[in-house]
């Protein structure tokens, strides 16, 4: 690994507490008149259920040159559809309606997660490239005003049909999107620090809205992972979607945190800052920044604890490793689904 | 300087002019971890990860 990756990724559990703690407790103070039932409610419920199966979509650069939900809906796959709120449009756009939709970044810098659920006030913020830079869905996002158009269209026509999972740590804005929308919302907080130690902000959290606390993994794609073993009680999970990583060729413009690594590098040493490693599954090297490298090695420590059989469909990406099995979607899904008829199909 | 003050006991501190004076390079380094600090946030992740070995959820129940 490259040192300067090694070194940053380090830090990054301390970084992302400085960025995110702040917005995070602000947000959950904001979010208060708009709390009510708990992901303890979802448990109770999906526990009754005869399903034992689920797929997280998340919105890494696999889904659109995969397209996953296409060989989904044909499968007929009767389990949970849990999307990370990065894929919420990629699914309503190809006529997948998820069971649920999570959301947890409290986002400090720029009000840019609400524009996963289409965003109501995007013609009066700053101007921000964030979208279009990365390898999202090049075609759909060529047009960012009519992308957010059709994406409020879609979620207003479809939330009263999803469950939002949401953390009191979401922008307020997003909790209002998902209530205008009618979603019917879960709320959880995210679990801050270790609970048992004096000054916890997780307990004090805990303690002024009595709301359970959840590990994350860091971003929102784990955390979905983590909701659909450790809530709902799932013990097959596929993942589509799940990078954590940017494919061979990529410019390093079009990496999420490219500006923000110029800053702290500078232009001339930024690749340094990458780490470029093999998949044996797919016969390719993808590459990671200190971020998604982190949580990568987040995500495989935690899959040790999960109570759950984890199939990284993804093909693609650098999610590999123990307790992670590799394999491709149709192999999940011929395994996983019991009769060939078109699922959710409703857009 | 330790030694100094140890022999010249008076009623007043001797103020340890070494850690008292801010050199030049201190002030350069400083700055340059203020503003790896400041690029390192920016990096952060979307949202504080930690974990509690056996269990991803916690109810509140009372410390342990």
């Amino acid at each position: 690994m490259s040192n300067i990756c090694d070194k940053l990724s380090r830090h990054m559990a301390e970084a992302t507490t400085f960025k995110s703690l702040d917005a995070a407790l602000s947000n959950a103070e904001k979010n208060k008149s708009f709390y009510g039932k708990t992901i303890l409610d979802l448990a109770e419920a999906s526990h009754k259920e005869l399903k034992r199966e689920a797929i997280v979509i998340v919105g890494g650069p696999s889904l659109h040159r995969k397209n996953p939900v296409d060989k989904i809906m044909a499968s007929g796959f009767q389990g949970d559809i849990i999307t990370a709120d990065g894929s919420l449009g990629y699914c309503l756009r190809n006529g997948l309606i998820p069971d649920y939709v999570v959301t947890v970044d409290p986002n400090p810098f720029a009000n840019r997660i609400v524009r996963w659920f289409g965003d109501p006030d995007l013609e009066s913020r700053p101007e921000d490239d964030y979208f279009r830079r990365q390898d999202l869905d090049p075609e759909h996002w060529k047009n960012e005003i009519r992308a957010n158009s059709e994406l409020i269209e879609l979620v207003n026509k479809y939330g009263c049909r999803i469950k939002a999972v949401i953390a009191t740590s979401a922008h307020p804005d997003v909790t209002k999107r998902c209530v205008d929308s009618g979603m019917a919302l879960y709320w959880w907080n995210p679990l801050y620090d270790d609970y048992d130690q004096p000054g916890s902000i997780t307990r004090r959290v805990f303690e002024s809205n009595r709301i359970p606390c959840l590990t994350t993994g860091g971003n929102v794609g784990t955390s979905a992972w983590i909701i659909a073993h450790a809530i709902l009680g799932r013990k097959n999970i596929a993942l589509v979607g799940m990078d954590l990583g940017y494919p061979p060729g990529t410019p390093l413009l079009n990496t999420q945190y490219y500006y923000e690594l110029v800053e702290l590098l500078g232009k001339e040493k930024v690749a340094e800052a990458f780490v470029h490693t093999y998949n044996p599954h797919i016969k390719e090297t993808w590459f990671a920044d200190p971020a998604y490298n982190w949580y990568r090695e987040v995500f495989l420590e935690l899959a040790k604890e999960a109570d759950c059989t984890t199939y990284n469909c993804t093909e693609g990406g650098l999610l590999f490793g123990e307790n992670i099995n590799f394999i491709p979607l149709a192999e999940f899904l011929s395994k996983f689904s019991s009769e060939p008829a078109v699922k959710k199909a409703g857009v | 300087m330790s030694q100094s003050n140890d022999i010249l006991k008076g009623n007043y501190k001797i103020p340890d002019v070494e850690q008292k004076i801010e050199k030049p390079e201190d002030k350069q380094d400083s700055l340059e971890q203020e503003f790896e600090a400041k690029a390192l946030k920016a990096l952060g992740g979307s949202i504080t990860f930690v974990k509690k070995k056996g269990s991803f959820i916690w109810k509140g129940e009372d410390k342990q």
